[in-house]
């Protein structure tokens, strides 16, 4: 097998589940994750991207997972069609007689279903500030948008969810709204 | 009580990824899926014909608005195949976008050139100009007009006619540009992004909007995987207009040279080891006042950013914050990065007998 052949099968068979989860933090649909992820992978192989092993062509897959769901018209106008239908439901009280038996799941369940209630390039701005942990500047420079235009997204995502979810927390309990005040300039990944 | 995103976000992209049957390296069924991939990948290299229509010499390249988001097509690959004989068809007439080199800024007409490089990747921009608004009348503000983002163009570098790199370039947001004359458009009006495309506002006047891709390509080659060697190459860059033809600008030239010695061994003892400098040949060294002044003689039109790339490689540092650890730069008021205990600009120049060069400048911080 060529080098490209040996990073493929070894990302597949280390990695492919894990980009499968990523995309479906994008698409809310596993069949769609998991078509998206080979999309992905053939694109990214195809255009030579995998000389550096499985690490340096994972980065490259991720990417093209991430474009290739803003940049597809479909998926936006399906989630166009189907908003209006969307039903979120109350998440269960975590104590007391309606408490659900696995409030893990449920909350997981209302997070999946808040999400999908996001155009795509929130969703896309969510998911890289709050699953990748990506600075707003890094979510800008990744999808080559302005960093107000990533404020105003990630602002307008979080009262979205809110909305569905309740009050949202990040790391150490602050609100979900921080956004990063940098006082030196933050490295762009190249 | 709040709901911890990042926590939610991580436990279902963990769910879903361990419940998911792709991926799965115990499962028989994922030999046949790499196998179905790495052939899907070897067509994708090797097999890239399309019937391509003859470009009429009418034809501008832009995209038309048509109302409401339409069903499109998946467009089709332009028809060059890596490795293969570059086989594009000629466009006349306007192609309905443009090709620029992010470091320089300036259009590149055709004939025109990259220049001369040392680095690794090449930063690109293309722009497409999207069907004018329409003008509205009386200075009553138009009506929003939809239209769905034109298909990604390929870039693509070839060495005598053979591609030998090629990549779709990663799509960029709309921007916005200001056509002159009363009443026009500008671009703090918009546009903005939605859902179903891009949508944009017009005034009277005749303001347009594009859309830009701006990206950084590696210059590998799409056989080996390996570097691009020395030497001249053109550079193409083509896509698939809603009409379904093939529109190509190009080819601009564009020459990579060797990679240059390190000049380490060249410098004075108690130079600070901590400071990076690109390769190339030491031409001078001063020390005033305890600063210093260095200049290497070095190829390349990306010179400067070169010898940047390596400055801030060295003066990025991991810190810890709000939402895990960030990479900072330190950066100074003159454009300058702080690496160790030095301040460090660095400034595209020539030598006195003009031949390039990059002159850096090391002051201590107190």
């Amino acid at each position: 097998m060529t080098a490209w052949q040996d990073t493929l099968d070894e990302l597949v068979r280390t990695r492919g589940r894990a980009l499968a989860g990523y995309a479906y933090l994008l698409t809310g649909d596993v069949r769609e994750a998991e078509d998206l992820v080979q999309d992905a992978l053939v694109r990214t192989f195809a255009r030579g991207r995998s000389a550096r092993g499985v690490t340096s062509a994972e980065a490259y897959v991720r990417r093209t997972i991430l474009t290739t769901y803003v940049d597809d018209f479909r998926r936006r106008r399906h989630w166009a069609t189907i908003r209006h239908l969307a039903v979120v439901p109350e998440p269960s009280p975590s104590d007391g007689p309606n408490a659900g038996p696995e409030p893990v799941v449920t909350t997981r369940l209302a997070v999946q279903q808040a999400l999908d209630l996001l155009p795509p390039r929130e969703r896309a701005c969510i998911v890289l500030r709050h699953f990748e942990d990506m600075t707003v500047a890094q979510v800008a420079d990744t999808l080559s948008l302005s960093i107000g235009t990533v404020k105003r997204y990630l602002s307008d995502a979080t009262r979205t969810l809110e909305e569905h979810l309740g009050p949202l927390a990040g790391r150490d309990d602050e609100s979900a709204h921080h956004t990063d005040d940098v006082l030196v300039t933050p490295r762009r990944p190249r | 009580m709040s709901t911890r995103l990042d926590l939610a976000l991580h436990e279902i992209a963990e769910a879903v990824g361990g419940a998911s049957a792709f991926g799965d390296a115990t499962a028989p069924h994922t030999v046949a899926t790499v196998r179905r991939l790495t052939g899907r990948v070897r067509r994708r290299r090797a097999v890239r014909g399309v019937g391509t229509a003859a470009v009429a010499a009418s034809a501008a390249g832009a995209v038309v608005i048509v109302g409401p988001l339409a069903e499109r097509p998946v467009p089709a690959t332009s028809g060059a195949a890596c490795g293969s004989v570059l086989d594009l068809p000629t466009t006349t007439g306007p192609a309905g976008f443009t090709i620029r080199a992010d470091t320089t800024g300036a259009r590149l007409d055709d004939g025109g050139s990259f220049g001369t490089r040392q680095g690794e990747q090449l930063a690109v921009q293309v722009e497409i100009d999207v069907d004018d608004a329409t003008p509205m009348t009386d200075g009553a503000p138009a009506p929003e007009q939809v239209a769905p983002l034109p298909t990604a163009p390929e870039l693509l570098i070839t060495d005598d006619d053979v591609v030998v790199t090629e990549s779709v370039l990663a799509p960029a947001t709309v921007a916005g540009s200001d056509g002159g004359g009363p009443g026009t458009w500008s671009a703090t009006d918009g546009p903005a992004t939605t859902a179903g495309g891009a949508t944009w506002h017009a005034t009277a006047g005749n303001g347009h909007v594009s859309v830009g891709w701006s990206d950084l390509v590696d210059l590998v080659s799409c056989t080996t995987g390996e570097a691009l060697t020395p030497g001249a190459y053109e550079v193409w860059a083509s896509r698939i207009g809603d009409d379904g033809r093939t529109r190509t600008v190009g080819p601009f030239d564009l020459t990579l040279v060797a990679e240059q010695p390190a000049v380490t061994s060249s410098l004075p003892a108690d130079f600070p080891s901590e400071v990076p400098l690109v390769g190339g040949r030491l031409a001078a060294v001063a020390r005033a006042g305890g600063a210093w002044t260095v200049e290497v003689e070095t190829p390349g039109d990306d010179r400067a950013e070169v010898a940047r790339a390596l400055l801030d490689r060295a003066a990025t540092r991991q810190v810890d914050g709000f939402g895990g650890s960030t990479s900072e730069v330190t950066t100074t008021p003159d454009g300058g990065l702080v690496v160790g205990r030095w301040a460090v600009t660095v400034a595209a120049s020539t030598t006195a007998d003009g031949s390039p060069s990059v002159v850096y400048r090391l002051t201590p911080q107190d």
